[in-house]
């Protein structure tokens, strides 16, 4: 009972937070941000779909990508799985969950709870990862351009 | 070497052949035994293998799953106690498959081994770490998990434990092949060591035996030949063991008998010898006939005869010559007439009987019936006259003269006595005869009427008239005065004509006549 309040809040919530974001309130923009020793500087919207799929596992340099995702009802995941994805929750669980016990993968995305958790774990592990609004990006966070273009360029693919 | 030396001999090399296959089926199966547990080790390794590979890969997605999709973890939840203690569980389990291993994976992959415990040993450490610090410090359990465990788990799963397997599951597919390899070769050793030892005492068997049964059956020819009376065989077998000894027995056996054989066939020679004697001496005495119905039957029962002729040849000038001459001259000349007489008995059939002084007594148609019996006797007489002419004419031989009496009739004859057998006939018959030759002339034959009736196609007759006889009885009487005047004027010659008659008359060859006959011809 407990579990089933939890996932009606959070489906709920999903549901507004999706409504907010893609419709009301100017656009915002989404940054990928990398450890500081992932040598890219740049990648482009294709390479990084691959990247979300798991097609594509390492970086440039041969370090492990190790994904983080933030949880459900937050508005990069919203961004990620809904624009860029497009696939639901149900869809992108059920996707990584084959690929794992497909061992297509050794390792999936992991979830992360908050910004600030995705922030630490950025700083501390080699080949992390993570996606952030761009007015939420962390102090020192290494940012890399999508297509060539930054945040502020009028083109920047990952505005919503 | 004896037969019981070569039975020991065979029988040794039964048992070192059985012996030598047992080995060899022993070591075969020593040697597929080794490589059967080799490939049992093996098996066994690649299958705890598996299960570590699978268990790893078990926790390995719980972890994952944990880790990525349990988004409802939040400070607030933690990791559930049964979920640690589930993950305790089979941690523990493949810790303890990687201790059972140790004795089963080879030699070679024991360092790969000490590889993988080690770093699964980590692994499980790391992945623990996480659940420990899952909902309480996700930063930490996500920084551990992504820090070491992912990459602990990768060099794991990835690398470390599918060399193994591999090297594993190539030492099980060398292990079955070895095994295989040893089975067939040892099979094939087995196989070729069975039939080459069979070949081997067939061969054993088949040299002893057939040495055997042909030395018998050389022994058993020999008794066969020995039985057959060829007493001569003798064994070629000089071998030293018992059958040799037997065939030396069996030689010396059959050297005795030939020479009792060649003792009893000089005894038998003598016996026969001695038989053939007295068969003569008896011959001389008695008929042949009879003397052989004597011998079988040791008697001799009396015969009648219808009908037979009896003769008596009297010797005229013998009672004057015996105060001239000396007796063994007397005798010897005697001697000289009756072996005269013999010998014509013999050609014409005729029977002497016994000599009674001067006076020679014979019979003709007795024992053998013959219907020639009158011209037979007739035959022998003339020849007799011719025969005395002759010695007659001899020097210093007396002339004596011969008288001969001839008469037929039914006379009983046989043998009386169980000394000195004599065959000897009876009845008046004889008597008449000898009246006959008493009534007759020197010279001449004298036959009765009863003769004549025989003979009378056969020769020509001088009738005399009825003469008186001793008993004052007159009896005709007749002279023989020669062949028949028919055969002597027919074209043939007397021989064949006289031949010719006696074979129409008597179903008989005549083969001689008197010479002084045949010179009557024409």
């Amino acid at each position: 009972m407990r579990h089933l309040i939890l996932i009606l809040t959070l489906l709920v919530g999903s549901s507004f937070a999706v409504a907010d974001s893609g419709t009301d309130g100017p656009p915002r923009s989404m940054v990928v941000v990398v450890n500081s020793q992932v040598s890219e500087e740049d990648i482009s919207e294709g390479d990084l779909r691959k990247i979300l799929v798991g097609e594509t596992r390492f970086w440039q340099d041969g370090t492990s990508i190790t994904l983080l995702i933030q949880a459900p009802v937050s508005w990069e995941r919203d961004v990620l799985l809904g624009k860029i994805m497009e696939m639901t929750e149900a869809q992108y669980r059920q996707f990584w969950i084959s690929k794992v016990f497909r061992t297509e993968v050794a390792s999936g995305p992991k979830v992360v709870l908050s910004n600030s958790m995705a922030a630490t774990l950025i700083g501390k592990i080699p080949g992390c990862v993570a996606f952030f609004d761009s007015d939420e990006v962390p102090d020192g966070a290494k940012t890399l351009r999508i297509n060539g273009l930054t945040p502020d360029d009028e083109n920047y693919p990952l505005r919503f | 070497m004896s037969i019981r030396a070569k039975l020991i001999l065979v029988f040794m090399l039964v048992v070192v052949v059985s012996g030598t296959n047992l080995y060899v089926y022993y070591w075969s199966r020593g040697q597929t035994d080794d490589s059967l547990e080799e490939l049992r080790r093996a098996t066994e390794a690649q299958g705890e293998l598996n299960l570590i590979e699978r268990g790893l890969n078990d926790l390995l997605r719980q972890v994952q799953i944990q880790a990525n999709f349990n988004e409802e973890s939040g400070s607030e939840l933690a990791v559930r106690p049964e979920q640690i203690e589930n993950f305790d569980t089979e941690s523990e389990a493949i810790a303890e498959r990687l201790k059972t291993i140790v004795a089963l994976v080879s030699a070679d992959n024991q360092a790969e081994l000490a590889a993988v415990t080690a770093k699964t040993t980590e692994l499980i450490k790391s992945w623990r770490r996480f659940y420990l610090f899952f909902g309480r410090d996700h930063v930490e359990a996500l920084t551990e998990l992504l820090v070491n465990g992912e990459p602990l788990a990768t060099e794991v799963i990835q690398l470390l434990l599918p060399d193994l397997i591999t090297k594993e599951r190539e030492r099980v597919a060398q292990a079955r092949s070895d095994y295989y390899t040893r089975s067939e070769l040892t099979g094939r050793i087995t196989t070729w060591m069975f039939a080459g030892s069979t070949l081997v005492l067939m061969l054993a068997m088949f040299l002893f035996s057939h040495d055997l049964a042909q030395r018998l059956a050389r022994l058993r020819h020999g008794a066969e030949r020995i039985g057959a009376g060829e007493l001569d065989t003798r064994l070629p077998d000089t071998s030293r063991d018992e059958l040799g000894d037997l065939a030396q027995s069996f030689n010396a056996m059959s050297g005795r008998l030939q020479a009792a054989r060649q003792e009893l066939d000089e005894q038998y020679r003598k016996v026969e010898s001695e038989h053939e004697r007295a068969q003569g001496l008896l011959l001389n005495i008695l008929p042949s006939s009879t003397a052989s119905e004597l011998h079988a039957e040791g008697k001799v029962a009396p015969q009648y005869y219808p009908q037979a002729t009896v003769l008596f040849a009297d010797i005229k000038g013998f009672t004057l010559a015996t105060e001239k001459i000396s007796a063994d001259l007397l005798v010897q000349i005697l001697n000289d007439y009756f072996t005269a007489f013999d010998r014509i008995c013999d050609k014409y059939h005729v029977e002497k009987l016994k000599t009674i002084g001067d006076c020679y007594m014979a019979a003709a148609g007795v024992p053998n019936r013959r219907l020639s019996h009158c011209v037979d006797a007739i035959l022998a007489a003339w020849e007799f006259i011719d025969a005395a002419k002759v010695l007659s004419a001899r020097p210093d031989y007396p002339d004596w003269q011969v008288r001969v009496g001839i008469h037929t009739g039914p006379v009983i004859a046989g043998v009386v006595g169980i000394k000195k057998f004599a065959f000897d006939i009876w009845g008046s018959t004889v008597n008449r005869a000898a009246r006959l030759e008493q009534a007759g002339a020197a010279g001449m034959i004298n036959i009765s009427e009863d003769a004549r009736v025989h003979v009378k196609d056969f020769f020509d007759l001088e009738s005399r008239g009825a003469i008186l006889t001793k008993e004052k009885q007159g009896v005709d009487m007749y002279f023989v005065t020669g062949a028949h005047a028919s055969l002597r004027s027919s074209e043939q010659s007397l021989m064949q004509s006289f031949a010719e008659r006696y074979r129409v008359y008597f179903q008989e060859s005549l083969e001689h006549l008197p010479s002084s006959m045949l010179g009557q011809a024409g």
